[in-house]
């Protein structure tokens, strides 16, 4: 009855999207429905539609509307990207090269991040991505140096050091949440956190009694998660005065490491998927071949349920599996789980990077290589999921911004920009 | 007034109403059904329904669809509790996106236009989704083909303002 929409449009495609066009309230709801990407790409359509889609009613409807959907994300490589190509001057600068997954996206910056001078020990210093949060990345430059940056907008913000100095990059976790971020390190018996509101570092007593160590750190809906991969989830709100501590024991999985505690971090992950907490776990003497599960921490009983379980036999055996060399005889890494489909993970296995879906068991894709040309190796990249309006997240601490907005050299040469007289611009978003 | 009307609406759900699309074609519903239609629903509280609504915008062909839709949907609100609700809001959902892929554009248009007139919510959703969906992925230079629509940037605007959206440009 119906034939696919050609890309160009015919004239019955005319009367649809000509029509929405010259419908002013029928083309918003559709613009209100579009990927964080796609509204971005269609301010440069025309003048008409930049005004309507960066009028301060537009994207506070838009964010509402998205907030609560996400419908966009990422794959983050944690090896930054250095452009070699001479620095413009002014303030440093981390930009996001975007690739939709299972493509892997890039952070780009200039070599100013890393030292110069210290080039024969170039390779410890490559900044790396730590830690993400609603728009905001949390990287660290060479010597200790950390950054926060919105790689949307590029916009990058040079933490201050604390005494002492910080720890080490596992530790360190960032969460965003209404318009304010924190970045904090779980140490003995303290949390030692930068606040956006106040702009300063400071230390809260915190009682963690079961948490031995930190394998990863994630946040989600305002918390910060550390994850100890042998037993726990330690959850805080960092944003609190007195923070109080939420440990969630992860389910009994069988897989254990064989080659040492250093391993856990290949077989199991933790993160959030589809608004839930998830945990993926790899045992690879489970069987003939190693098995995967899936557990998501469940709604009403607030216990973990076991959602897939898939034996790499049953993998192999799917014609999905001809389209890929996976070796049979090597178990995969765990990589990590779609922060949107919990059925959709990823695992690492000779340098590649596999996209299998834990539901029709099947490989979907696999990668071998990030947008900026790195291989994917075998750390697996950081799952972030777009806010609906990126380039309004802004890295610097409240009390600065409007100092930062204003002395920006860069600001200056394209202020005559159509956008500049838009309302929507609540906080500063450079070019 | 306001509140007897309401009460009216909910024990009178199985009164008829009449709906006269703009070619004639008169369509009868219960209220339940067209109250769905927020247009509808006001005027059922104003007590005008008595002698059918005409919809002067909304052709037979269109209005056919709309009902179908709205038959289909009726059950969403009032069947709370009921145990088979979640495979039914399994098998709307399927209804509702063979329903949006079937749709031809032009009668796309005229349903977006009818559910924006009648205030359908739902309906309204689904449908500007779809063209969203269709839209998304698109370049700017396939938009403006797409939507027939000039570029009135100079080369040095639309270049600004690439450069602040880089991120979204897929390279």
């Amino acid at each position: 009855m119906t034939t696919p929409l050609p890309v160009s449009a015919g004239d019955a495609s005319r009367v649809l999207f000509t029509g929405i066009r010259d419908h002013t309230d029928i083309l918003i709801e559709v613009l209100l429905r579009l990927p964080p990407w796609s509204l971005c790409q269609l301010r440069c359509v025309c003048k008409l539609w930049l005004e309507r889609t960066t009028s301060s009613t537009f994207l506070s409807a838009y964010a509402e509307r998205h907030t609560t959907n996400p419908s966009n994300w990422f794959l983050l490589d944690r090896t930054i990207f250095i452009d070699t190509a001479p620095t413009p001057r002014g303030p440093i600068r981390a930009l996001l090269r975007n690739s939709e997954p299972p493509k892997v996206s890039s952070i780009i910056t200039s070599s100013r991040m890393c030292s110069i001078r210290r080039k024969e020990s170039f390779y410890d210093q490559l900044p790396m991505v730590v830690s993400y949060s609603g728009g905001l990345i949390l990287l660290t430059g060479n010597e200790n140096n950390y950054y926060v940056c919105n790689p949307f907008t590029g916009d990058t913000f040079l933490l201050p050091v604390p005494k002492p100095q910080l720890r080490n990059a596992e530790s360190l976790g960032i969460v965003a949440r209404d318009g304010e971020y924190v970045v904090a390190e779980l140490m003995m018996s303290c949390l030692r956190s930068f606040s956006s509101v106040n702009g300063r570092w400071e230390e809260k007593p915190l009682v963690c009694p079961q948490f031995s160590r930190g394998d990863m750190v994630f946040s989600s809906g305002g918390m910060l998660h550390w994850v100890d991969l042998n037993c726990g989830i330690l959850s805080c709100d960092p944003f609190a005065s007195e923070p109080t501590v939420l440990f969630i024991n992860l389910p009994e999985a069988s897989g254990r490491p064989t080659r040492g505690l250093d391993e856990w971090i290949h077989m199991r992950y933790v993160g959030v998927s589809a608004g839930r907490l998830c945990f993926f776990d790899i045992d690879e003497d489970d069987g003939e071949s190693g098995s995967m599960s899936l557990w998501a921490l469940g709604g009403n009983s607030g216990e973990w349920v076991l959602e897939y379980k898939v034996d790499f036999e049953d993998l192999w055996e799917d014609e999905s599996y001809d389209d890929y060399s996976l070796d049979e005889d090597e178990v995969p890494l765990v990589g990590l789980v779609d922060p949107l489909n919990e059925h959709s993970v990823y695992v690492i296995s000779q340098d590649c990077l596999f996209n299998i879906d834990l539901k029709t068991k099947q490989i979907l894709n696999c990668t071998t290589q990030t947008n900026a040309g790195r291989e994917v190796g075998s750390s697996p990249p950081i799952a972030c999921v777009v806010p609906p309006l990126p380039h309004l997240v802004s890295p610097y601490p409240s009390c600065l911004r409007k100092e930062a907005s204003n002395s920006d050299p860069q600001e200056a040469g394209s202020s005559d920009k159509p956008q500049k007289s838009g309302k929507g611009r609540r906080r500063k978003s450079k070019t | 007034m306001a509140a007897a009307a309401a009460e009216a609406t909910i024990d009178g759900g199985g009164k008829m109403i009449i709906l006269i699309s703009a070619d004639g074609k008169r369509f009868e519903v219960t209220e339940a059904v067209a109250s769905q239609s927020q247009l509808i629903s006001n005027m059922i509280e104003d007590d005008c329904t008595e002698n059918g609504v005409r919809l002067p915008n909304v052709d037979g062909d269109i209005l056919t669809m709309v009902v179908d839709y709205c038959n289909m949907h009726a059950g969403d609100a009032a069947a709370d509790g009921d145990t088979t609700k979640a495979s039914s809001t399994e098998e709307l959902k399927k209804f509702d996106a063979e329903l949006v892929q079937a749709l031809e554009n032009p009668v796309l248009f005229k349903l977006i236009l009818a559910a924006n007139f009648l205030n359908i919510k739902s309906l309204l959703d689904m449908t500007c989704q779809r063209v969203a969906d269709m839209m998304s992925g698109k370049t700017p230079e396939q938009m403006r083909e797409t939507f027939s629509i000039e570029n009135d940037f100079t080369p040095e605007e639309e270049a600004a303002i690439r450069q602040e959206n880089a991120w979204a440009f897929d390279d």
